[in-house]
C-alpha cells in the first residue's frame, strides 16, 4: 500500500501542494484530477522520488520511501508528463537503455522490447531516431519503458496526450488490467472523461490543495450531480467563458 | 512617401531575419542570452586573433633582422623578398583562420530545422529568407576576415614605416590588407558551396559527419601552420620564389595579387593575381547560386530530417567492444552504450573530440616533420614515431572526457534519475569501458599498423603491450576523474579553466607519451628491460584499479535533486568544449 501524508512543496516563496495526504491500494487506480497548475505533477515527482518534499512523507508498505530511495524506484515504473527523451536514440535503443539501467537480462529485455513494438504498433519504426517520432509514438515508448521490468507502483502523469483514440483506448484498458494485476496504479490527468474510464477512486486539486477525495460514484452523489463534468465545475473555479471568447476575438481583430 | 515606408515595412523582415541568423553563428541549441552571445563571439575571436598576434611576435623580429642585413648589404632586393614571404605568411593565416571560423559555424550555415520549422509556415518570399542568410554569412566573413587583417597587417605596415616613404606604406598595407580579404573570402566562400553541395548529395548525417572532420582538419592546418612558421621564416632568407612551382596553390595566387597590387611587373604575378581574383569571383558566385539553388532542399531536408540509424559500422564495432569490456554488470553496458551512440550522433559532442585529436595529430605532424627527414631515419625505432599512438590516445582521451562535459539533451536526464538502480561502481565501470573500447580500438589498430611494417611483429607485440597498458592506465585515472553519467550535468560556467591548466595537459602528454616512447626507444632489443617496463606498467594499472575500485565503491552518486527539476536549458556553446579543454 501506498500512503501519502501530509505533502507540503514549496518553490522558493510560491507553493506548489499544500498538506496533501492520501493511500492507494493494490488493486486500484487513484486518478489525480484538477486543472493546470494544481499541483498533479508536483506531486507525481514527490511519489517518483524526483523531488523531495517540503515536509511530509511517503511510505510504501509501512516504510518511508526516503530511507531507502533506490529499493523503491526499483519498484516504480513512471510515465512523466513531458515526453522528454533522448531523442539522437531509436526506439528499440532507449528501451534497452532504461531496461539496462533497471538490470534486466540482455536476452530478456530484447525479446520484451520487440514484443511491446509490435503489441504498440511501432515495430516499423525501430530504425528511426526518436527525433522522428509523432508525440504519439514517443508517448508510447515512455509507457512502455514504464512497465518495461514489471513494476509493482505505477505512476502515470497525463499520459494520453499525443495518442490517437484506438492507442488511448488500448492503454486506458491496459491502465485498468494493470490495477487488476495487483498493482498499485496513480493516475493524473486534467480529463474528466479519461479519468472517469480509467480510475475508481479520485483526488482532485484544486491550487495545490485537495478539494475533494472519493470514488468517482461517490462523488457524484455527494454532489448530487449528474456526472464529474459537473463536480469539476463545481469544484474549481467557473470560468467565464463568453466572456473570454470574445475577448479573444476582440484582440484577434484589433 | 508612402512608397518608400511601404518598401520598408517590406524590407523589414530581411533585417529580422538577418540578424537572427547571425546570431545562430554563435549559439547553439540555447543561448538563453544577449550577453552569453557577446561572450561567445569574444571568445571564438580570441581564439583565432591569439595566433595571429603570436604570429606577429614572430615576422617582426625576423623581418627587422632582414631589413637591416638587406641595409647593411645595400641589396633592397631583400627586403621585397622579405616582403612577399610576410604576406605569405599572413594571407595562410587568414585563409586558415577564417576557414576554421567557418568550419566552426558549419551547423549554421545552412537551415536548420528549427529555421525550417520557424520560417516554412511564414509569408516570406524565397529570396527574403536566402538573402538574409547571405547578408548573416557576409557580415560574419567580414568580421572574421577584418579582425584577422586588420590587427596582423595593419601593425605589420607600421614596422616597415623605417624603410619606406609614408606612400609606400600606405600601399604596403592596403593591398596586405586587400590579399588577405580576398583570400579569406575564398576559403569562406569554398566552405559554403561545400556544405551546400553535401547536403545536395547525402543527408543531414553526412554533412554532420563532414562538419566534424574539417573542424579537426582546420585545427590541425593551424596548428601545424603555427609550427611551421619557424623554418618558414628561416627559409624567408633563402631568396627567390618559385612562381611556377607553386602556381597552383591557392596562396601563391594572392601573393601574387599582392605583388600586383604593389606594380610588381613580373608577368608570372599577372598570371597569379588573375587567377586569385577569377577564384574569388568563381566561389563567391558559387556560393550565392548553392543558397538559392540548395535553399527548397534544405528546408525539406530540415523539417523532414529522417532520424534514420543506420545499424554497422565502426561505432557498432566499438559499442560491441564497450559492452564486453563493460562486463557482466548491466548498469555498466547500458552507460557504456549511451556514451557511445552519443558521441556518434550528437555534433555538439564531437567538436571537443575531434578538436582535442586534431591537437593530438598536429603534435604527430610536427614532431615528424622536424625528427625525421628520409625513410632511412624510420628503420629503427624512434620517439618520435613510437609516441604517435600514445599522443593520440592522450589526446583522444581528453576529447572524450571534455565531451562528457558537454550536457545532451538535458532535460531528458531524468530517466538515469528514475531508473539508474546500480550505483556510481557502475557508472565508472561505464565510463570506463567507454573510454577503453573508444580510444583502444582505434589507437592499439593504428599501433599495430605503424610498428609491425616498420620495426617487425617481435617489436610490434612488445610495443602494442605497452600502448595497451598505458592506455588502460590513462583511462583509470581520467575515469576517476569523472564519476558520473556523461552528458548529463548542466555546463558550469568558468569550467573553462584553459589559462591555468593548460601546462597539466602539456605535463601529461610528456608523461604519458613522450617518457614511456624514450624508455622504449632505450630498452628496444633488450627483451628482459622490456619484460620489467611490462610488468611495471602492469603493477601500476593493478594499484591504480585497487584504488579507484575502493573509492568508487565510498562514493554515491550526485544528482542535485531539486535543482535538476529547475535546470534550465544551459548554453552549450559548440566551443565551450573546446576552450574547455585544449
Ligand atoms: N519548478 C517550479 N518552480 C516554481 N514553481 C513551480 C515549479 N513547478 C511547478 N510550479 C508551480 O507549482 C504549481 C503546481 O504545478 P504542477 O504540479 O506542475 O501542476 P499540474 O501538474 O497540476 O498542472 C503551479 O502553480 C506551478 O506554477
Ligand atoms: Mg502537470
Amino acid at each position: 500500500m501506498l500512503e501519502v501524508s501530509r505533502l507540503t512543496k514549496w518553490y522558493g516563496a510560491l507553493i506548489g501542494i499544500q498538506d496533501v495526504s492520501f493511500d492507494v491500494e493494490p488493486g486500484e487506480v487513484l486518478g489525480l484530477l484538477g486543472p493546470n497548475g494544481s499541483g498533479k505533477s508536483t506531486t507525481v515527482k514527490i511519489l517518483t522520488g524526483l523531488l523531495r518534499p517540503t515536509s511530509g512523507l511517503v511510505r510504501l508498505d509501512g516504510r518511508n520511501i526516503a530511507d531507502d530511495l533506490e529499493t523503491y524506484k526499483a519498484h516504480l515504473g513512471y510515465v512523466p508528463e513531458e515526453p522528454h527523451l533522448y531523442t539522437h536514440l531509436t526506439g528499440p535503443e532507449y528501451l534497452r537503455l532504461v531496461g539496462r539501467l533497471r538490470q534486466i537480462p540482455d536476452k530478456r529485455l530484447d525479446r520484451k522490447i520487440d514484443e511491446f513494438l509490435q503489441l504498440l504498433g511501432i515495430y516499423d519504426d525501430r530504425y528511426q531516431t526518436l527525433s522522428a517520432y509523432s508525440k504519439g509514438m514517443r508517448q508510447k515508448i515512455l509507457i512502455a519503458a514504464a512497465v518495461l521490468h514489471d513494476p509493482r507502483l505505477v505512476i502515470l502523469d497525463e499520459p494520453f496526450s499525443g495518442l490517437d483514440v484506438s492507442a488511448a483506448r488500448l492503454l486506458k484498458a491496459f491502465v485498468r488490467a494493470l490495477a487488476e494485476q495487483g498493482k498499485v496504479v496513480l493516475f493524473s490527468s486534467h480529463v474528466l472523461e479519461v479519468v472517469e474510464q480509467v480510475c475508481s477512486r479520485v483526488v482532485i486539486l484544486k491550487e495545490g490543495r485537495i478539494v475533494g477525495h472519493d470514488s468517482v460514484a461517490n462523488l457524484r452523489t455527494m454532489l448530487q450531480l449528474p456526472s464529474l463534468d459537473a463536480v469539476f465545475a463545481a469544484l474549481t473555479a467557473e470560468e467565464d467563458v463568453a466572456g473570454r471568447l470574445n475577448g479573444l476575438l476582440a484582440t484577434m481583430r484589433a | 512617401m508612402r512608397q518608400r515606408l511601404e518598401r520598408r515595412i517590406e524590407q523589414a523582415p530581411l533585417g529580422v531575419l538577418a540578424r537572427a541568423f547571425f546570431d545562430q553563428f554563435f549559439a547553439s541549441e540555447s543561448v538563453t542570452s544577449d550577453l552569453q552571445l557577446r561572450q561567445a563571439m569574444i571568445g571564438i575571436l580570441a581564439f583565432v586573433i591569439l595566433p595571429g598576434l603570436f604570429l606577429l611576435a614572430q615576422v617582426f623580429p625576423a623581418y627587422q633582422i632582414t631589413a637591416a642585413v638587406a641595409a647593411a648589404r645595400h641589396r633592397p632586393a631583400l627586403i621585397e623578398t622579405a616582403l612577399a614571404q610576410i604576406c605569405l605568411i599572413l594571407v595562410t593565416y587568414a585563409m586558415v583562420a577564417v576557414g576554421l571560423i567557418a568550419v566552426f559555424t558549419w551547423d549554421a550555415l545552412t537551415f536548420s530545422r528549427r529555421d525550417a520549422l520557424v520560417l516554412g509556415p511564414l509569408p516570406l518570399r524565397r529570396s527574403t529568407i536566402v538573402t538574409a542568410k547571405l547578408a548573416a554569412l557576409t557580415a560574419l566573413l567580414v568580421g572574421a576576415s577584418a579582425a584577422v587583417s586588420v590587427i596582423t597587417a595593419v601593425p605589420f605596415t607600421f614596422t616597415t614605416v623605417i624603410q619606406f616613404s609614408i606612400r609606400d606604406l600606405i600601399t604596403h598595407g592596403l593591398a596586405c590588407l586587400v590579399a588577405m580579404l580576398a583570400s579569406g573570402l575564398f576559403v569562406f566562400a569554398s566552405l559554403v558551396v561545400i556544405r551546400g553541395a553535401v547536403m545536395f548529395v547525402g543527408r543531414d548525417r553526412l554533412a554532420a559527419a563532414f562538419g566534424s572532420v574539417l573542424q579537426g582538419l582546420f585545427v590541425v592546418v593551424l596548428l601545424c601552420f603555427m609550427v611551421q612558421l619557424e623554418s618558414g621564416l628561416r627559409a624567408m632568407r633563402s631568396t627567390g620564389f618559385a612562381a611556377g612551382a607553386e602556381g597552383l596553390m591557392p596562396t601563391a595566387w594572392f601573393l601574387g595579387l599582392f605583388e600586383w597590387l604593389l606594380g610588381a611587373t613580373r608577368p608570372d604575378y599577372a598570371v597569379l593575381a588573375a587567377r586569385a581574383l577569377a577564384a574569388v569571383a568563381v566561389t563567391a558566385a558559387a556560393a550565392v547560386a548553392v543558397s538559392f539553388a540548395s535553399f527548397r532542399r534544405h528546408m525539406q531536408l530540415a523539417v523532414a530530417s529522417s532520424g534514420l540509424s543506420r545499424p554497422g559500422g565502426a561505432v557498432r564495432t566499438t559499442r560491441v567492444c564497450a559492452r564486453l569490456l563493460a562486463g557482466p554488470d548491466a548498469t555498466a553496458r547500458a552507460i557504456a552504450d549511451f556514451t557511445l551512440l552519443t558521441l556518434a550522433r550528437e555534433r555538439s559532442q564531437q567538436v571537443p573530440v575531434a578538436v582535442n585529436t586534431a591537437i593530438g595529430v598536429a603534435v604527430v605532424i610536427s614532431a615528424l616533420s622536424s625528427r625525421v627527414h628520409g625513410l632511412a631515419d624510420l628503420a629503427h625505432p624512434r620517439t618520435a614515431v613510437l609516441w604517435i599512438p600514445l599522443v593520440l590516445a592522450y589526446w583522444l582521451a581528453i576529447g572524450m572526457r571534455a565531451a562528457f562535459h558537454v550536457p545532451a539533451n538535458l532535460r531528458a536526464a531524468w530517466v538515469f534519475r528514475a531508473d539508474l538502480s546500480g550505483g556510481s561502481r557502475s557508472v565508472v565501470a561505464g565510463v570506463r569501458a567507454s573510454l577503453l573500447a573508444g580510444v583502444g580500438l582505434p589507437v592499439l589498430a593504428l599501433t599495430v599498423a605503424i610498428s609491425a611494417p616498420l620495426y617487425g611483429w617481435r617489436l610490434a607485440a612488445w610495443h602494442l603491450g605497452v600502448v595497451t597498458l598505458l592506455i588502460v592506465l590513462l583511462v583509470a585515472v581520467l575515469t576517476q576523474t569523472f564519476p558520473h553519467v556523461p552528458f548529463t550535468r548542466p555546463y558550469e560556467p568558468g569550467h573553462a579553466k584553459l589559462k591555468t591548466r593548460w601546462w597539466i595537459y602539456l605535463l601529461g602528454m610528456f608523461a604519458f607519451a613522450y617518457a614511456p616512447a624514450k624508455v622504449e626507444v632505450m630498452l628496444a632489443g633488450d627483451t628482459l628491460s622490456l619484460t620489467q617496463l611490462v610488468g611495471v606498467l602492469a603493477a601500476a594499472v593493478l594499484t591504480v584499479g585497487y584504488v579507484a575500485g575502493r573509492s568508487s565503491h565510498r562514493r554515491a552518486i550526485e544528482w542535485s535533486e531539486e535543482e535538476s527539476e529547475e535546470v534550465p536549458e544551459m548554453a552549450v556553446l559548440n566551443l565551450s568544449g573546446l576552450g574547455m579543454r585544449v
